[in-house]
């Protein structure tokens, strides 16, 4: 009972709760009283007079890990904020010169921010690609990883946004994701009548890429009924089979990921109770309990009725 | 409160018992407000008096009074009837006393009343909103148990709120 009241109160009044005694202090400290406390979600009110997040001069860049990135439209500089213990730190400038080879009108600007809640790493990546005249991928990108750099570092992330097929072919389907850590680039190519997906990935931390092919055979046409979306934050990559949706996601392993060992079917009970168009019927995203289609402009929840999970 | 309806035949009443003796007829939607009289009338099914032998009927009528406004305004709900549920709301715990508050409070958790719970323990967290540290023991009737330099050990790792 004492989680449910202490649950209401903001952030900011905890660390005087946790002197008030042992029990206190050690309950706020529990996962169960975070999950209660976060689930309440009291955020924080823009009409507090000191608070941070809506000052004027500031621009909101990203918000992740509930740490902010904004820049100060005075000075230019990059902060980052804490905006509950109100801790600002001042980052270096980026590098304008990496940028200026572009055409910027036609450019794509792209950034993530990532803080490793394990080691308490945070690191920065700000970046754009455009295409030139002759459809050649020109990109440009840098990071900083905070506290330990003094000046941001050129990064090379082609590898993520080249738009050449992996071999031959031609890439009919593009995805992008973030995964803790992990950029997922997805591609699905084309080669006369053989079809292939591949998926790269670039790990924040290590700074390093990593191919995944899917295992051919799999399915036995990609041309159909094929969608990738995220599961539970995974990569999933399905096809309506008959009346059921037939899945394969990219699970972690160790510090990388890997294809599931299996097939995952799920019968679609609605697809048998009324009649849909299944080219139309796009799989969004999925978590343990229920799967969201889109079809046309309408959106179609399917509850499991049992919690179910790929077993790794 | 008079026995049974004429009026209706679909409304089914039931009665509860509070440990005093003290009984309430109420209709079943009324009742079933609460999660733990809603187990009961699923589970039983049959069974018109349900006994509570863990609530005083002072504090039953009280939680009882707050379902029958909450049933009512549910049965027709629109944006104008949660406001009048958000004041009615408010003008149901402003005026409690503490001790009334932790009663009610136990009567409602007891009775899995999980939106009234949530109602009383958010009026709680306000009287501890604001207030130092001594003045939240004070009210709550709590003594220190840490070692000298423990509390002062917690202030110091968490200093960004106490300036």
């Amino acid at each position: 009972m004492i989680a449910e009241i202490l649950g209401w109160l903001p952030v900011r009044s905890l660390p005087r709760c946790m002197r008030v005694c042992k029990e206190w202090c050690s309950l706020i400290r529990e996962k169960y009283f975070i999950s209660v406390h976060m689930g309440r979600g009291a955020p924080l009110s823009p009409h507090d007079e000191d608070n941070p997040i809506l000052d004027e001069d500031w621009h909101l860049i990203d918000s992740f890990s509930g740490l902010l990135l904004h820049q100060d439209l005075r000075t230019f500089d990059i902060h980052i904020c804490n905006p509950v213990t109100r801790q600002l730190v001042v980052l270096p400038d980026p590098n304008p010169v990496m940028f200026k080879l572009l055409d910027q009108d036609n450019s794509t600007f792209y950034r993530y921010s990532a803080l490793n809640l394990r080691t308490h790493e945070c690191k920065l990546i700000f970046g754009c690609h455009t295409l030139n005249s002759k459809g050649v991928l020109k990109s440009a990108s840098q990071v900083l990883s905070v506290g330990r750099d003094d000046h941001w570092r050129p990064l090379n992330l082609k590898a993520l946004f080249t738009t050449k097929p992996p071999r031959i072919g031609k890439i009919v389907g593009r995805y992008f994701m973030r995964y803790e850590g992990d950029i997922l680039s997805v591609k699905l190519v084309r080669n006369g009548r053989d079809w292939d997906m591949k998926v790269v990935s670039f790990n924040i931390w290590r700074e390093s890429f990593r191919v995944y092919a899917f295992p051919r055979g799999t399915f036995s046409d990609l041309s159909q009924n094929t969608h990738v979306f995220l599961w539970d934050n995974k990569v999933a990559f399905s096809k309506i089979i008959d009346d059921a949706l037939h899945v394969m996601v990219l699970e972690r392993y160790y510090e990388a990921f890997r294809w599931s060992n299996s097939i995952r079917v799920v019968p679609l009970r609605f697809l048998i109770e009324e009649t849909y168009t299944k080219e139309k019927l796009v799989p969004v995203r999925a978590t343990s309990w229920d799967l969201w289609f889109n079809y046309f402009e309408e959106n179609i929840e399917f509850v499991t009725k049992s919690k179910w999970r790929f077993s790794s | 409160m008079s026995s049974s309806s004429t009026t209706t035949t679909t409304t089914r009443l039931l009665m509860l018992k509070a440990s005093d003796g003290v009984t309430f007829e109420v209709e079943e939607a009324v009742a079933t407000k609460l999660g733990a009289i809603n187990n009961m009338v699923e589970e039983e099914g049959s069974e018109d008096l349900i006994c509570l032998p863990n609530v005083n009927g002072k504090f039953l009528g009280m939680v009882l009074e707050w379902c029958k406004k909450h049933a009512n305004n549910n049965t027709n709900s629109d944006k104008g009837n949660d406001e009048v549920n958000k004041w009615w709301d408010k003008e149901f715990v402003m005026d409690l006393d503490q001790n009334t508050l932790y009663h009610l409070l136990m009567a409602a958790d007891y009775l899995s009343g999980t939106e009234l719970v949530d109602l009383l323990t958010e009026k709680v967290a306000s009287m501890i909103r604001g207030k130092k540290v001594e003045e939240i023991r004070e009210t709550f009737k709590i003594k220190s148990d840490f070692l000298p330099g423990q509390e002062e050990e917690i202030r110091k790792k968490n200093s960004w709120a106490f300036e």
